[in-house]
């Protein structure tokens, strides 16, 4: 589906990148501040990978891959962006998100605080395992290509990852 | 189904999808693009800048001999121009003092 679109920006045509900005901006944006932790700097990110997909498109050399390749620029600047501020940011992010969570009313907001926390006391490269595998529903395969691990280490990574958010739920009711 | 009813997976899932904006902004779009847009610019600036640089060193680098080669150029262009000149200005005068009579 991307392959097209790829094709002609990467002729130069901006009007097909700003379609697949359009069209993959909701999933990184959602990627970007559950992994990186900060809702603040997530659209930050999520900017400046798109502009640096825009420069490296030339590179790229699978167009059918483009959304792995553009969440692994992601997910490379959100590593290099601050590991630092993540644990000062659950206050404000709990709060951030509280609308849209609210409105979803999908998950309980004492839940939703117990997962924020636990989901911030996870390793970067967990998180954003867990994020696209059971977030996003992405297969393992496709997230060990968008994060550069190996698909044991994700699937292990999901599995841990998924266990210990699981057992504070446990622990939280 | 209450949140209360759903599984710990359930919950996880929904938790996770939940950051996700619920459309996608244009003004992120924008923004986008814009910084694309900047970036392009600054970069054919930047190409047409070096192009100038460049002619500038090269120009430079020639500069004695290309001065070899305009100097008499240009004197004998000056010899020639000002012998214009004065033909011009004996043909206007010329037709001047032809009109008056």
């Amino acid at each position: 589906m991307d392959a097209p679109l790829v094709r002609a920006a990467r002729g130069g045509s901006q009007i097909a990148f700003a379609r697949l900005v359009d069209m993959h901006q909701q999933a990184l944006r959602g990627f970007l501040r559950r992994s990186h932790g900060s809702w603040a700097e997530a659209d930050d990110i999520a900017q400046e990978t798109f502009v640096t997909a825009w420069v490296q498109l030339p590179k790229l050399r699978d167009e059918t891959g483009f959304r792995s390749w553009l969440f692994g620029i992601a997910h490379r600047k959100a590593l290099t962006a601050g590991r630092s501020a993540r644990r000062s940011a659950v206050r404000d992010n709990a709060w951030a998100g509280e609308a849209a969570m609210e409105a979803s009313g999908d998950v309980g907001p004492e839940d939703r605080m117990t997962l924020e926390v636990a989901l911030a006391e996870l390793p970067q490269d967990q998180r954003a395992a867990l994020v696209l595998c059971l977030g996003e529903g992405w297969t393992h395969a496709e997230a060990a290509q968008a994060l550069d691990l190996p698909l044991g280490t994700v699937k292990s990574h999901v599995a841990r990852g998924r266990d210990k958010l699981a057992a504070k739920l446990g622990a939280g009711s | 189904m209450s949140p209360d009813d759903k599984t710990a997976d359930e919950k996880i899932a929904a938790f996770l999808g939940a950051a996700r904006p619920e459309r996608a902004e244009t003004a992120f779009n924008a923004a986008v693009l814009e910084r694309v847009a900047r970036r392009e610019l600054f970069r054919s600036l930047g190409a047409v800048g070096g192009v100038a640089a460049l002619g500038g060193l090269v120009l430079w680098a020639s500069a004695p001999a290309l001065a070899a080669i305009a100097v008499p150029v240009t004197q004998s262009l000056t010899l020639g121009g000002a012998v214009l000149v004065v033909t011009f200005s004996l043909l206007a005068l010329g037709e001047r003092t032809i009109r008056g009579r």
